[in-house]
């Protein structure tokens, strides 16, 4: 489990290094094109924009495995440990629900539907840059099942030592 | 009606009790929008709805600036800008009481200048001088107190991070416009600061005891004029038409990165972790923008914005009421909540009912921006204060009481800048920026 | 399980479903203004088993977004723009074509006499009805100088919709396309990035763009409608008498719209006046012919599209 992590960590890393700087580079060059060549061009923009679309949702997987996203935890901090650890899991469990009911089921559901439409700049299908909505939640789930994991046996090995 | 207030009232209390428990912000609003949207509407529909909403709330471009600004103050943080910048402050403040202190404020506008966000600005800055304050014997809570406080003027002096999001979520507001709209509110912010910085320090008996000659001052300044050009290319940039924000921020990128390869303190083998620290706190902010949409949404199918302001405008129809009310309610959610996702709730419920008695939008979100800094800086959660207090490695408890005189001045500030519209207009209607 | 959910409420003896309409402009639009007439005509008539509740503003998303809304079931109704439907059907292309129409007249004559009755059902197996073509007035250009020739555009940067056709079009014409977001216009033209825009007399009144580009110059080239278009299911879960409402009244609101149209149209550009805007009126048969090439392409993408804009040719005369 751990060194499956430590992979899905490297892969999310690495999308996000590369479409962050393809943004930066492709904007940047979009600005140079029209100002120096004065040939506005509407691919930069949209390409550009649905990068920004995966990172984001890539991204935020990441965070997820991360537990980074932000939250307001200065009363789940003062419950005592074994309280707080069961107010985590509930707190997975959440994020794993609406993960898979609204980002997969819906968001699969969506990409069906969007399979049909076509970007009116690139002429291909919306649907494709939709995916990243169902399939990033995919490694959301893998994380909450990773977290869970860690969380149960925080709690399990905490009562241990209650009891010694 | 009652559908509405029922729809309301879930809502509400969901999300209250998830934040409570410590489920991430977005998770939060997300969960409880969904709970109530299965209310109104079948299954498939709701879920469809929800993820259609998500994908939209993250598909614009204008939202893009976020990433770069985050990236460009990232770099610059890294590469040898910040503290340039600094020295530069450091003249500007020259010798006044707690000169240091001074240089801290400055810096914090310089540095919000470029960077759009107040946290990274804490975070440099603060950085940076802490330690050289405290060597001059300045007590540890003093300097936090100081460096919490003139934060948040990098999300008021443009560009900033929390009035693109205010644009993209109030619809139709040039951003351009917001920018110019917040330097004057963000500049008097900081001579707020200064103020009580200096009269504090005069009472503690910091002084400046280094004299600088105007050579030295000079040298300081010319070697920082690189660092400070980067706000005139983008702030002119963007005035000019040159580009929009978004690309603008595509450019800090980009000049941040060549300036700190000049000053050889940026190593190409650094960019892959600077990249992914940049994309994981966008990812942190937009995945919340995309997930709250939803919540808009519910609101807007429950016409609950509607129901609100006829109460409100049913309990009094005094503008100045109205007004303060709002501010209070912001105030309050302030403490506990950050600006990000308190812009996108109180948006829709609020603008309405200000346009409706001909506040400006761009007046409204400079407002709104203003009162949500102040909650940046206040308990029990504000991500500046956190910033503030882990650089200076200080308690929340020491800080608080040296903070309530500037928590004071910023309100005074706050009440202002909400019945002054001219604070926030003169700017962009001097440039021609507002219709 | 998708469409059909409209809210019905019990309402003394009878019950009153409602029909969420999404709109995508503020209360004062024209559409809006027939809309909401439409509205209680049709509770009226339907002795409160309809009524329709609008959304202005893009309360419950953009036009795109809420298109989907309306084939999943989720709202009932909404206004989107002619492009969003030529996504499904390539034949509503011809109904936003350069000079289709040639008057204003000509265009109420098209929306009302049932000519195009057929394309508007064509959709319903993509869960969705069209129920009328609504005007939009007709898009001109505007710029620093009056526009009489395509000469006259030489190297202009005009702003245009971000479309492929509007692209083909102005180009057409004599100027340089700009495609551009609608809010960035006013300070592109004010400095220089862009030389002027096109658009409808009111829309260039509502955003001020007098202020920046004061020649105003009858090309009247684009004359895209808005459409009105309603879940499939919800459409044929009527009762017959009560579809025969919706399509009279659909068909009355239309003319009506075009009356509101036209006063605002006059207050409009009393506004533009005083503030100084040069109104010229154009000869416009040389932009006539410089598009021809333009209307070719989609015209000759099929049979039908040919057909719709030859039957929509002969009501011109
Ligand atoms: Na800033
Ligand atoms: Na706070």
């Amino acid at each position: 489990m751990e060194s499956i992590k430590r992979i899905i960590d490297k892969i999310l890393a690495w999308v996000c290094i590369f479409l962050l700087a393809a943004m930066t580079v492709l904007v940047t060059y979009q600005v140079v094109v029209r100002y120096f060549f004065n040939s506005p061009n509407s691919y930069t923009e949209i390409v550009s924009k649905y990068m920004f679309v995966w990172m984001i949702m890539y991204g935020s997987a990441y965070v997820f495995g991360l537990r980074e996203h932000m939250n307001i935890a200065f009363v789940r901090d003062k419950m005592p440990a074994k309280a707080r650890i069961i107010v985590e899991m509930i707190g997975e469990l959440i994020i794993a629900l609406f993960t898979a009911i609204v980002l997969i089921y819906g968001g699969y559901t969506q990409m069906i539907d969007q399979m049909v439409q076509l970007d009116a700049t690139l002429q291909i299908p919306m649907g494709i840059i939709y995916s990243a909505v169902p399939v990033s939640s995919i490694f959301i789930l893998f994380y909450f099942i990773y977290t869970e994991k860690k969380l149960f046996n925080e709690l399990t090995s905490n009562s241990m030592e209650g009891r010694i | 009606m009652d559908q509405a207030l029922f729809i309301g009232l879930i809502m509400l209390i969901c999300v209250v009790i998830m934040l409570v428990m410590g489920v991430p912000i977005s998770i939060s609003i997300g969960a409880a929008s969904v709970i109530a949207m299965l209310v109104i509407l079948p299954f498939e529909n709701a879920m469809t709805t929800a993820s259609q909403k998500v994908f939209s709330g993250v598909n614009s471009f204008s939202l893009l600036a976020i990433p770069f600004f985050i990236l460009a103050g990232n770099i610059m943080n890294n590469g040898g800008i910040a503290i340039r910048l600094v020295n530069c402050a450091k003249v500007l403040s020259g010798r006044m009481p707690g000169a240091l202190a001074q240089t801290n404020v400055v810096a914090n506008m310089l540095f919000g200048a470029i960077s759009g966000s107040g946290v990274a600005a804490a975070a440099a800055i603060g950085g940076t001088l802490g330690p050289l304050e405290e060597k001059e014997g300045y007590a540890k809570e003093y300097v936090a107190a100081v460096n919490i406080a003139s934060a948040p003027t990098g999300m008021l002096i443009p560009p900033s991070n929390t009035l693109i999001v205010y644009s993209t979520v109030a619809g139709s507001v040039s951003v351009s416009a917001l920018f110019m709209a917040g330097y004057i509110p963000g500049l008097v912010w900081g001579l707020g600061v200064m103020v009580i910085a200096g009269f504090m320090a005069s009472k503690r008996g910091y002084r400046a005891n280094e004299k600088l000659t105007l050579k030295t001052a000079l040298i300081t300044f010319l070697e920082a004029i690189p660092s400070l050009l980067l706000i005139v290319i983008v702030i002119g940039g963007i005035l000019k038409g040159v580009f929009t924000a978004t690309e603008g921020s595509a450019i800090a990128v980009v000049y941040s990165l060549v300036l700190s390869f000049c000053y050889k303190s940026l190593k190409v083998k650094d960019l892959p972790q600077i990249l992914l620290d940049s994309a994981k706190m966008s990812a942190i902010v937009i995945f919340m923008i995309g997930v709250s949409s939803i919540m808009s949404w519910v609101m807007g199918f429950a016409r609950i914005p509607e129901i609100i302001s006829n109460g409100l405008i049913g309990l009094t129809d005094n503008k100045i009421i109205i007004l303060l009310l709002m501010n209070l309610i912001l105030l309050l959610v302030g403490t506990f909540m950050d600006p990000t996702p308190a812009v996108l709730i109180f948006t829709p419920i609020f603008l309405p009912i200000c346009t409706s008695f001909g506040m400006h939008p761009v007046h409204f979100g400079i407002m709104m921006v203003f009162n949500l800094c102040i909650g940046t800086i206040t308990p029990p959660v504000g991500p500046i204060l956190f910033t503030g207090c882990k650089v200076a490695n200080v308690k929340i408890e020491e800080v608080f009481k040296i903070l309530i005189p500037y928590f004071a001045v910023t309100i005074v500030l706050l009440l202002l800048v909400t019945f002054v519209p001219e604070l926030s207009m003169t700017v962009p209607n001097m440039l021609g920026l507002i219709k | 399980g998708c469409g059909g959910s409209a809210k019905t409420t019990e309402n003394g003896a009878a019950k009153t479903t409602t029909l969420k309409l999404a709109f995508n402009q503020s209360e004062n639009h024209p559409q809006y203004k027939a809309l909401a007439e439409m509205s209680d005509e049709l509770y009226e008539l339907t002795d409160g088993a309809y009524e329709i509740e609008i959304s202005p503003n893009e309360l419950l998303g953009s036009q795109k977004d809420a298109f989907e809304l309306v084939q999943s079931g989720t709202i009932q109704m909404a206004m989107v723009a002619n492009s969003i439907v030529e996504n499904v059907n390539g034949d509503f292309a011809v109904l936003g074509l350069p000079y289709a129409y040639d008057s204003t007249e000509h265009q109420k004559k098209v929306f009302t006499s049932g000519i195009l009755d057929e394309l508007f059902a064509s959709t319903s197996a993509n869960k969705f009805n069209v129920l009328a073509a609504f005007t939009a007035g007709s898009r001109c250009i505007y710029t620093d100088k009056p526009v009489e020739t395509p000469e006259d555009l030489a190297g202009y940067k005009i702003r245009v919709m971000e479309a492929p056709t509007s692209i083909a079009m102005l180009n057409a014409m004599g100027g340089v396309a700009t495609p551009m977001a609608q809010s960035e216009v006013y300070t592109a033209i004010q400095q220089g990035v862009i030389n002027g825009g096109e658009n409808n007399e009111i829309t260039y009144a509502d955003l001020k763009h007098y202020e920046v580009a004061p020649y105003f110059s009858y090309t009247r080239h684009l004359m895209i409608p808005d459409l009105l278009v309603i879940n499939s299911d919800i459409l044929s879960g009527m009762s017959e008498e009560h579809q025969q409402i919706m399509k009279d009244l659909c068909k009355k609101y239309t003319e009506r719209e075009f009356e509101i149209w036209d006063e605002q149209l006059q207050s409009a550009i009393d506004t533009a006046t005083e503030a100084g805007t040069t109104f010229t009126e154009v000869d416009i048969t040389p932009f006539q012919d410089a598009v021809q090439p333009v209307i070719k392409e989609v015209v000759e993408k099929s049979e039908s599209a040919q057909a719709l804009y030859d039957s929509i040719r002969t009501l011109a005369e």
